[in-house]
């Protein structure tokens, strides 16, 4: 940093600014999708499309149960053993601030499941590079 | 009496859309399902869903995910949202339902920044999870099947598997992190929080 004080930078990331900007096409399922465009996950919460922009996911997994698909998706947040303290997001904009840990759906479209996915595992890694590279221009 | 509907409404991540109609005593959704031969007609088996004027406590207009959406708050039977409307209904809806039963229809914008972190508020109905002041989404009570401390500071959600009818991937389980020194809204306690302070700077120098 400049002052040669390390600070931590809080970095802004927005989905969207509005909600007119949601890609209404894919919600109609209410299931599980990815838009690169805009970097997030959107998941059906009781029938409303939530977006997670990708920076705040952290891990994910899945399982195969019966005619089931399990995907566990890991956000950021703080407190958490793996990773270092600098990962903790935001926390420092508000110590009160509560945030979504994890979050498991199910659904019997494997294939759909499968593909979305490979989709945030993608989105994951594009981003981790992109950051990466953005840090060594920095440097 | 006038009536009036709205056609390709979907309630409650229904897999079937069907038809709100209402009257001046209340309004009901009953779903209608298209056979392969293209005409239309109604199950049999499927009760219509009712409420009656005096139910009817508030209502908001906000996108959903077949549309806009009406989310009308009950007194006793929680929140029923209604999705799948076109942005031109609004108008329409704010009149009879203000004509009908006297509620405003408020408009209501959802954030949709994509963060993971805000605050929960607990309302009538349902868990509220806001991120910068705008509601992220909301956790009908009655959908929790369980909820457990699972650390020192996580608190997880079990969801009912929704029954057959709904459509879309089904939401299984939510982890919150819950930070450890919280002060309850009304429940201030300053002398305890000045102690804390206190006993950081201490441990400061």
């Amino acid at each position: 940093a400049l002052n040669g004080e390390e600070k931590v930078v809080i970095k802004k990331f927005e989905s969207y600014k509005r909600d007119t900007q949601l890609p209404q096409n894919l919600l109609k399922d209410l299931r599980v999708h990815v838009d690169t465009r805009s970097q997030s996950i959107i998941l059906p919460i009781n029938g409303r499309p939530v977006p997670f922009h990708i920076n705040t996911y952290k891990s994910g997994s899945k399982t195969d149960e019966g005619d089931y698909v399990y995907i566990r998706l890991n956000l950021s947040s703080p407190g958490q053993i793996a990773g270092s303290k600098k990962d903790a997001p935001q926390v420092f904009e508000d110590p009160d601030a509560q945030f979504l840990r994890s979050i498991t759906f199910r659904s019997r479209h494997v294939e759909h499941m499968n593909d979305v996915f490979k989709q945030i595992q993608d989105l994951k890694k594009a981003s981790t590079k992109k950051e990466a590279e953005k840090k060594e221009m920095e440097d | 009496m006038s009536t009036t509907e709205f056609d390709g409404i979907y309630l409650n991540q229904s897999k079937a859309h069907g038809r709100l109609r209402m009257v001046e005593t209340g309004l009901g959704w009953k779903a209608v399902q298209k056979t392969s031969m293209g005409g239309s007609k109604e199950t049999k088996k499927d009760e219509p869903f009712l409420l009656g004027k005096e139910e009817l406590l508030a209502a908001f207009w906000s996108r959903g995910s077949r549309g806009f959406e009406m989310k009308i708050q009950t007194k006793n039977r929680g929140a029923a949202n209604f999705d799948g409307f076109e942005q031109d209904n609004l108008e329409e809806l704010k009149n009879v339902m203000k004509r009908n039963y006297g509620i405003s229809v408020e408009q209501r914008e959802h954030s949709v920044k994509g963060w993971n972190w805000g605050k929960t508020d607990f309302e009538r109905s349902e868990l509220v999870f806001s991120v910068a002041n705008k509601p992220a989404f909301e956790i009908p009570y009655a959908e929790v099947a369980n909820s457990n401390l699972v650390g020192k500071n996580e608190v997880a959600l079990e969801f009912q598997q929704p029954a057959d009818g709904r459509a879309g991937d089904e939401l299984v389980e939510m982890r919150f992190y819950v930070p450890g020194v919280t002060s309850v809204e009304g429940d201030e306690n300053p002398k305890k929080k000045q102690k804390t302070e206190k006993e950081g700077e201490e441990g400061k120098e």
